[in-house]
């Protein structure tokens, strides 16, 4: 839905001169093509009242753009108004760089501390003479997905060493993790790294 | 005991009486481990970690309660173990089977530190008496159903 280049071009003429802002004149090639956000089927009677409003036969463009607008942080919209402004000057746009508050979002006084949400705490598995060696390695393919092979090393490591660290996640999975395991018996802790 | 089929993700055990009544009785004991015995962490000393240990001895007593009622549902359901030429047939689904481990190794674990935390390794080795005896029965019998239970889960048994 391309507007035709003429309209566009008169209708910058009379809106850049009248606030002085823009450049004095735009040859058809500056002005590019302009795509509707309204759709297809309203796109020819939109073109319409453009032209309507451009010759002066409108007072005021029978359009709001903030009711088509995406809705975007200022930031966003700076960035999207400096990406198109070869394409089409449409004075209405600049409206759209107040700011926008949103109602009904509430900002948390004191955020989630960071700590909690970094990968900081290990689970570790404790050996113990008890658990038997193909159970452990059951409970590591259930509660973390592995393969078998996988939940034979680390069961390995437990018997070897005395100890495995299963895995390294915020506290809030650590602890999941640990009531997982704990859950079937085992010995499982999670320690800060 | 032993898996005879798999039947529509489900896994079909054979069972005599006797065993029958060992499983029962390792079930009944159910559950050994007291809420406390777990510890979320081993260094970690804060009003947050009490509260968090708090949390989880919580949690872990609210699923041996769900544990405990698939425990008592499995002993007094009459359908659970079909009689069969040489005995029961028991049949599991899979998460069934899961609860079932669960089950059986905290009775496992339970009765390892009912009898002190024995450790042949570390030389610390139990020693038998009347009273010991019955606990270390039972260690070694859950030990016994889980490995029939695991076996099954891996495939190790023939299955149909």
């Amino acid at each position: 839905m391309l507007l035709h280049t003429a309209v566009l071009q008169s209708y910058y003429v009379r809106w850049s001169s009248a606030r002085g802002v823009l450049p004095k004149s735009i040859s058809a090639s500056d002005v590019g093509t302009f795509q509707s956000p309204d759709s297809p089927s309203n796109c020819q009677l939109w073109s319409a009242k453009l032209e309507n409003f451009a010759t002066g036969r409108l007072e005021s463009l029978p359009y709001k753009f903030e009711q088509h607008a995406p809705r975007m942080r200022p930031q966003a919209i700076t960035g999207a108004l400096d990406s198109c402004v070869r394409t089409f000057y449409f004075p209405v746009m600049a409206t759209t760089a107040i700011p926008e508050v949103r109602p009904g979002i509430q900002r948390d006084e004191e955020p989630d501390s960071r700590t909690d949400l970094e990968p900081g705490y290990r689970v570790i598995c404790w050996d113990d003479p008890v658990n038997l060696m193909d159970y452990v390695t059951h409970v590591f393919q259930v509660v973390f997905g592995w393969q078998r092979q996988k939940a034979e090393v680390h069961m390995l490591q437990v018997h070897n060493q005395g100890k495995s660290v299963l895995t390294r996640e915020s506290m809030e999975k650590a602890e999941f993790y640990v009531h997982q395991l704990q859950g079937y018996s085992l010995h499982a802790t999670m320690e800060r790294d | 005991m032993k898996l005879i089929r798999t039947k529509r993700e489900k896994l079909v055990f054979e069972i005599s009486l006797p065993e029958k009544r060992l499983l029962f009785e390792v079930l009944k004991l159910y559950p050994l481990i007291s809420a406390t015995h777990h510890r979320l962490s081993k260094t970690a000393r804060s009003a947050q970690h009490d509260e968090n240990q708090r949390l989880l001895e919580e949690s872990l007593a609210a699923q041996r309660e769900e544990n405990r009622k698939n425990v008592r549902a499995m002993l007094d359901k009459p359908g659970r173990f079909q009689e069969a030429a040489s005995g029961f047939q028991l049949t599991l689904s899979g998460p069934e089977i899961e609860w079932l481990l669960q089950v059986l190794n905290d009775v496992r674990v339970g009765s390892w530190i009912a009898l002190g935390s024995p450790d042949p390794e570390q030389g610390k080795k139990i020693v038998f008496n009347e009273k010991i005896l019955p606990r270390f029965r039972m260690m070694e019998l859950a030990g016994a159903f889980e490995i029939v239970f695991l076996d099954a889960l891996s495939g190790r048994t023939p299955v149909e």
